[in-house]
């Protein structure tokens, strides 16, 4: 109201101020003011909209420094669930890496010691990529340790994971999951292969594939996974991969593809895991070329000559 | 009297560099025009410019300070012009009380008009006119500092000066 009081007054004023002095006008000097007034208020609002573009950027800056920093954050936590040291005793010997597409992977691979002596081990692919999957890759990990600890069978550990995958995400993502449950008095590996990519196994210089028994986990509410058993013997080694390592090069339309994998990995099954992991992931970037598309994952187990079992 | 909240002091303290630019930038020309320098080099040297620039750092001033609304704009404007045509007004009284001549008393300047003329024609057209044009600029550029670059937490209008 206010505001208005004083535009109208102004404006009543300058019309009688200029009514009184209309003799003395000088038309020029109303071409010099405006040109005057109309190149300031142009050059006002240029370094406005400077001002405003130099704000959005440091804006944006900022939030991708802070992302930045949260993802960093997030991959050292995610490098935690991870195993540090891998065991060597129970008769295998293990050997294990994840390359993240993304910074953070949506891929897992875990050895567990259990408690009666023998050894579980697992390797996971959750749809999607990014911190989503990376999400559900965390939830997955402690659930699975927990089963895990409280001595549940392969059998079991894939229908709890499945029920909770399922519950959790409503049936939106799923996991593609293998368990392996290694006796080592017996020298036989119980397993679940939930969708995901059947492991390469190199047994007396020949390749077998451990089959699928089921869905991945998280599809369907309910379902039993049937557990396949296998005896392996001393240097018997088993490659257990995510898809990532397999599809390399796909969106150049010549993926990596399993049999190479398999050819490769026969080639050095004698060699130390370490140099064998070595020579398959340089294998696979080679072939990718570029970026990892997605996340590599590779999990290399030998049978080795300890045949021992914890009390 | 009290101007969007704020008393006149308030005002003119807020004024208070733009008021010493605009003196700066009178003295500047007509020193340069005493000192002889060529009339194309001192017709750079503009008060009317000086008085623009200042009226736009003042809406600049009222934005990011939060010092007030578009009243306080019209009366940086008033306050600034004002004190622009004084002293273009004062250089030409001193040129004609002591029968000298300056660049502020020039004929291309006084359009043939007498000193009194002159003088009259500023204190009139130089004050409305300018007033106008500059309370216009003024309020285009805080209605566009408002939209393209708002100052946070700007809700209140008339926050007085620490």
């Amino acid at each position: 109201m206010r505001d208005k009081f004083y535009i109208v007054s102004f404006l009543l004023g300058v019309g009688l101020l200029l009514y009184a002095g209309r003799s003395l006008f000088q038309e020029s000097a109303i071409v010099t003011w405006g040109l005057t007034f109309a190149g300031t208020t142009a050059a006002g609002v240029l370094g406005m909209a400077l001002y405003r573009v130099q704000l959005e950027l440091r804006a944006s800056r900022q939030e991708l420094a802070m992302r930045h920093a949260e993802l960093n954050f997030a991959l050292e936590v995610q490098r935690a669930l991870f195993p540090r040291q891998l065991p060597t005793d129970h008769g295998l010997e293990f050997s294990g890496v994840c390359v993240p597409a993304r910074g953070i992977s949506g891929d897992y691979y875990d050895v567990v010691p259990l408690s009666n002596g023998r050894v579980a081990f697992a390797v996971a692919d959750i749809s999607g990529k990014g911190i989503s999957a990376a999400i559900l890759m965390s939830n997955l990990h402690a659930v699975l340790r927990t089963l895990a600890a409280a001595g549940c069978t392969p059998a079991e550990v894939g229908a709890r994971l499945n029920q909770h995958l399922h519950q959790v995400t409503e049936g939106l993502r799923f996991a593609t999951f293998f368990y392996g449950e290694w006796n080592p008095a017996a020298r036989c590996l119980s397993y679940v292969n939930a969708g995901h990519n059947a492991p390469i196994l190199v047994t007396s210089g020949r390749v077998q594939r451990l089959e699928v028994c089921g869905p991945p986990l998280g599809l369907f509410p309910d379902f039993e996974l049937g557990v396949r058993e296998c005896r392996l013997e001393q240097g018997d080694l088993l490659a257990l991969f995510s898809d990532g390592v397999t599809e390399a090069g796909i969106e150049r339309g010549r993926e990596f593809g399993e049999a190479q994998l398999e050819k490769l990995v026969a080639s050095h099954a004698g060699k130390p895991l370490a140099q064998i992991q070595q020579q398959v992931m340089t294998a696979v970037t080679r072939w990718a070329g570029q970026e990892a598309e997605d996340d590599l994952t590779l999990l290399l187990v030998r049978v080795t000559d300890e045949n021992k079992e914890t009390p | 009297m009290r101007i969007d909240g704020h008393r006149l002091r308030d005002h003119l303290r807020l004024l208070s560099p733009l008021f010493g630019l605009i003196v700066a930038v009178w003295a500047l020309r007509l020193i340069m025009d005493l000192a002889g320098t060529p009339a194309m080099i001192v017709r750079l040297v503009s008060v009317g410019v000086a008085g623009a620039v200042s009226v736009l750092a003042a809406a600049f001033l009222i934005h990011f300070k939060r010092f007030g609304s578009y009243a306080s704009v019209l009366a940086a404007a008033c306050l600034l012009i004002c004190w622009e045509q004084l002293l273009i007004v004062l250089a030409i009284a001193f040129a004609a009380l002591t029968h000298t001549a300056n660049v502020y008393s020039a004929t291309e300047y006084a359009h043939g008009l007498s000193p009194a003329g002159h003088i009259a024609s500023h204190l009139i057209f130089g004050v409305t006119i300018g007033w106008v044009f500059a309370a216009a600029m003024g309020c285009v550029v805080l209605w566009m500092l408002r939209h393209l670059v708002p100052v946070k937490g700007a809700g209140r209008i008339g926050t007085p000066l620490p």
